[in-house]
């Protein structure tokens, strides 16, 4: 459990705290701001975040079999190339460094950020609903650490809305477990475009 | 209501003594019809599909099949903008399903109107393409909110939408929505926000070199920068291998269709050396 806490805190370096998947260029063209970000990521949950856990899920089930097919369906999922990139990235540095600390066979390839959070934890003999719970949770972390750089969100503001958003993690996590890879929908056409239009923006704080 | 069980399977091959591309029906069942081919500059060969009863009705199961012979070239495209009929309550969800097959180093062209969902419909479209070596592809879609004009705004019941696309045995796209419109609002943020019309242009050719796919990515996402307003975001995605996406998201319907076109035309002459040929109907 405390070695999963670790894999999950935004301390981790992996460097997910340089991206912001699209965010920043919702908020640079003001498509969103801090009254809208609560519906925003429970949107989100309810599209990306649901994807994202079957995905987790597969990965936790799979054990490293089929680990190619199901990373090729991530990729294919994912448009944006920056999102695409970002999660790719992430996910090869998570697997390495987990793997350099708790050791373990490599699956080799391509990894993305929730394939390699369901494989790791799957090691580490975790059960697949509290690692599909984690991996939710440090997303969002994310997120809304993304905005406190890009918007006016104040500690305790953003405090107060990962508190209350776990609720809706968790009922993610939980509507994941029925889900699978193959039909699992998601509808984000607007994310993806930021996502997509991202490297146009004249000032970047993030890398996507 | 009785509903249309209709059927459409084209063979698209190309005819090497005469170096055209010749189509052979190999089945239609109504609602669908295709009443001939209109033969292209370049020796494309251009079908449209009818759709007799006028648009898609509750309980309609429709398939098209779509085969690109080995060269050959296609362009299809509608006649006009696909109508989603009223769904009575407890009705069946109208079902069209898609399969296209490009072989290789032939060039498949799907253009067709929009999709306007009227109110309480209820759809779902579930559309394969595989690409061989060689083989190319330009596949627009858009969905409307509805009848804007009758005061409907997203008031269809629900669109379920399927796309997958391969090349060479390898998925570059999958695509997975589902759209209702009650249980999840369109106008979050984490959906459409403020936009209501959507598109998606895929542009393909399985086997094209890393310094092509550079250069089109280039001028597309200029393109996309110069087309972009306050009503109309139009962004550009590289996929994993073989192609780019194009998506639009407008406020508009107006906007899409001459966009679509633009980048059309843009990469048809970067990937092959053509002029893009604008679909023979009245718009």
């Amino acid at each position: 459990m405390l070695k999963l806490m670790q894999l999950a805190d935004s301390a981790l370096p992996v460097g997910s705290a340089a991206h912001s998947f699209g965010l920043e260029t919702l908020v640079a063209e003001e498509l969103l701001d801090a009254g809208s970000l609560p519906s925003f990521l429970r949107g989100y949950l309810l599209e990306t975040g649901i994807v994202e856990a079957a995905f987790c899920r597969a990965a936790h089930r799979l054990a490293g079999v089929g680990w190619t097919e199901l990373n090729q369906q991530l990729s294919a999922r994912k448009p944006a190339q920056e999102s695409r990139g970002a999660s790719l990235t992430l996910g090869r540095r998570f697997l390495q460094l987990f793997l350099a600390l708790e050791g373990g066979p490599d699956p080799g390839g391509e990894a993305h950020y929730a394939t390699a959070f369901g494989y790791a934890s799957r090691l580490l003999g975790v059960g697949e609903e509290l690692a599909t719970a984690c991996y939710l949770q440090q997303t969002v972390n994310g997120m809304v650490y993304a905005c406190q750089r890009l918007m006016p969100l104040g500690q305790q503001h953003a405090a107060r809305l990962l508190w209350e958003i776990k609720p809706a993690i968790l009922s993610t996590a939980q509507a994941s477990c029925a889900a699978d890879v193959e039909t699992t929908a998601a509808f984000t056409p607007l994310v993806e475009i930021a996502s997509m239009r991202h490297v146009d923006q004249a000032t970047r704080l993030f890398i996507s | 209501m009785p509903h249309s069980d209709g059927r459409l399977s084209l063979q698209f091959e190309y005819d090497a003594p005469t170096a055209r591309t010749v189509l052979q029906v190999a089945e239609q069942r109504q609602p669908l019809k295709v009443v001939r081919a209109f033969q292209m500059q370049g020796g494309a060969a251009l079908a449209h599909v009818h759709n007799l009863s006028g648009g898609i009705l509750a309980g309609d199961r429709l398939s098209l099949d779509l085969q690109i012979g080995p060269g050959a070239q296609a362009q299809v495209t509608s006649t006009g903008a696909t109508r989603l009929y009223r769904s009575r309550a407890g009705a069946a969800a109208a079902e069209f399903t898609a399969r296209a097959s490009v072989r290789a180093g032939a060039l498949l062209e799907y253009l067709p109107d929009p999709l306007i969902p009227f109110a309480d419909s209820r759809f779902h479209q579930d559309t394969a393409v595989s690409l061989e070596d060689d083989a190319g592809l330009f596949w627009w879609e858009t969905v409307t909110p509805g009848r804007e004009a009758h005061g409907e705004l997203f008031s269809y019941d629900a669109l379920r939408f399927r796309f997958d696309l391969d090349a060479e045995g390898i998925p570059i796209a999958l695509e997975r929505s589902h759209l209702d419109p009650v249980a999840r609002p369109l106008g979050s943020p984490a959906r459409l926000g403020p936009y209501r019309y959507f598109s998606s242009f895929y542009v393909c050719r399985a086997g094209a070199g890393e310094s092509t796919w550079r250069d089109l990515e280039k001028q597309l996402r200029e393109l996309a920068g110069t087309l972009s307003s306050p009503v109309i975001l139009w962004g550009l995605g590289r996929l994993p291998a073989h192609g780019l996406v194009v998506r639009a998201l407008s406020q508009n319907g107006r906007d899409i269709p001459s966009g679509l076109i633009s980048f059309w035309r843009v990469a048809k002459q970067a990937l092959y050396g053509q002029d893009a040929v604008i679909p023979r109907k009245i718009y």
